[in-house]
This record gives C-alpha cells, sequence and structure tokens, in this order.
C-alpha cells in the first residue's frame, strides 16, 4: 500500500479546483508551511487523516482504507457567501467525480468519496476570514 | 421454533437493544478519541432520545485549568430509553465544542488541532464520524444479533 498515492487521489482534484477558479486559490496540504494572507486574500486549506485500514476477517487483516478529507477554504468577512460557495461547489464536483473513475490511476491508487457533510459557513470570530468547511468520508484501495 | 407471529416483537426488541448499544459506544468512543484536558469537556457528552439538537450551553466553571492524566476508561454514559425504535442523539453540550471538535479554528486552545500540547489528533471527530464510527455501528449491531441466533 502507498498512503502518499491514496492521499494524492482525493488532494489533486481539489487543488486542480481550486486553482482553476478567477482569481486562483492556493491550496496548502497537511505539513506544509504558510503565512495566513491577509485580510481580503484567498486560501484553503486541505486535511486528511487516516481512519481505520485493515478490516479483520478469519484468515487475517484485509486492507480497508478509510480516511476523512476536510477542505476549509477562506474569503473576505462581511461581503457575503457567494464566493466562498463559488469555492466549494467545484471542489464537491470534483470529489464526486471520483466515484465515476474507471480505473486504477498510474499510482496504482483508487479512491471514492462517500457522506459529505456541508459546506457548513462560518463567519469567523477571530480572524477577517469568513470560511466554508467541507467534510467527506473517503475509502480507497491501492494494487 | 417461534410461530412467524412472534418474529416481529422480537425483531423490534434486538434492535432497540442494538441502538442502545450503538449510543452508547459511539459516545465512549467519542470520549476516548476526543480531547482531554481538564476531563470537563469528556463529561458532557449526552445521549438524548429521537432526533433533538443538543444544546451547546455549558461553559467550563473552572479558572485554573490543570491538565489531569486521561483514565483508563471513559466516564459513563447514560442511555435513557427511547420508545418506537426513535433512536438516538448524541452531543456535547459545552459551549466551546465547535473549537473542542476542531471545526473553527483559534489562536488559543487547541487552535484547531495544531496545538503542541493537544490531546487528541487534529480534526479527531471527522475522522471518528467519516472513519470509525461506521465499523463500530456494524460491529454492534452484529453482536446483538448474533446473541439472538
Amino acid at each position: 500500500m502507498s498512503f502518499q498515492a491514496v492521499r494524492a487521489v482525493f488532494e489533486v482534484p481539489v487543488i486542480n479546483a481550486l486553482k482553476a477558479l478567477t482569481p486562483t486559490v492556493p491550496a496548502y496540504v497537511d505539513n506544509q508551511a504558510f503565512t495566513v494572507p491577509d485580510a481580503g486574500e484567498e486560501y484553503a486549506t486541505i486535511n486528511f487523516q487516516f481512519g481505520e485500514t485493515t478490516a479483520r476477517v478469519l484468515t487475517g487483516n484485509n486492507e480497508d482504507l478509510r480516511g476523512s478529507l476536510v477542505v476549509e477554504c477562506f474569503t473576505s468577512k462581511n461581503s457575503g457567501p457567494a464566493r466562498a460557495q463559488e469555492m466549494i461547489t467545484p471542489v464537491m464536483k470534483a470529489l464526486n467525480d471520483l466515484n465515476s473513475c474507471d480505473g486504477y490511476e498510474a499510482t496504482g491508487a483508487v479512491g471514492w468519496v462517500g457522506d459529505m457533510t456541508g459546506p457548513a459557513f462560518f463567519a469567523l470570530a477571530d480572524t477577517p476570514f469568513y470560511m466554508v468547511r467541507l467534510s467527506v468520508a473517503v475509502s480507497a484501495r491501492y494494487t | 421454533m417461534k410461530p412467524i407471529t412472534e418474529l416481529v416483537p422480537d425483531f423490534r426488541e434486538i434492535l432497540q437493544e442494538s441502538l442502545e448499544l450503538i449510543a452508547e459506544t459511539v459516545t465512549d468512543e467519542l470520549k476516548k478519541e476526543g480531547p482531554y484536558y481538564t476531563g470537563f469537556f469528556e463529561s458532557l457528552w449526552v445521549v438524548q432520545p429521537g432526533r433533538k439538537a443538543v444544546k451547546a450551553n455549558i461553559s467550563d466553571p473552572s479558572t485554573n485549568k490543570r491538565r489531569i492524566a486521561r483514565p483508563s476508561n471513559p466516564s459513563p454514559t447514560f442511555v435513557p430509553e427511547s420508545p418506537n425504535l426513535a433512536g438516538y442523539t448524541i452531543g456535547n453540550r459545552a459551549n466551546y465544542r465547535l473549537y473542542a471538535m476542531d471545526v473553527l479554528p483559534t489562536p488559543t486552545g487547541r487552535q484547531q488541532g495544531n496545538a503542541p500540547n493537544k490531546t487528541a489528533p487534529k480534526n479527531w471527530y471527522d475522522t471518528y464520524r467519516n472513519a470509525k464510527m461506521g465499523r463500530t455501528i456494524q460491529r454492534e449491531l452484529t453482536n446483538v444479533f448474533r446473541r439472538y441466533s
């Protein structure tokens, strides 16, 4: 198994969807240092966590990768929710498209998305940002 | 062998027992997976019958927040009766729960799971709900049905 290839299955479509927006939205993944931009600038964070990765059967443990993907997009506060919705909609479409894939990527990993919780919108108290948050259950296989 | 007319009451009884067990196990797992600093947040997980929102209206009264060790077992979970298979709602009553669950960013406390002294991994709640809870429900349901078979 390759956790890195599995992680890429879910992170790359999100990064590309945000990159295709006008203006482009930079996305930061786990363990990537970045400075929170000033008010008025936009950015997104992607957090991927593995949950249970094997399932016990009579003959041992089978690989059964399950995980959780959390995408948070930040835009300016006090300017309505429209831009936040513009940001999260292509992300949701890109993730849903994973379910229609018809084979393994060159990396050997394939993934599917399950229930999506959100998008949830928050005007943050401590920062000058408006946040939209999407939480997605994911599962994956690796050849 | 029982007649088929007794099958439905039996089935309802099994489902009710399953719901109670699942509610208790999921709540216990949330207590184990979640942050534990003073034990206050852990103590505020509740199970309510039916589909009623759990109000987040309890603030931490302590002023001296000293970290204590997490006990080996979570605090006891009370599961009330839920007649007519109405199910359960599980939630935490702390008024700061969205920060404790890493839903909202904050420069203090857990700092959305980035604080060096955090007591639960980043996005622990999402990870549990998205990638662990399903199997817990499946396992507990199977266990109850096996007992009756």
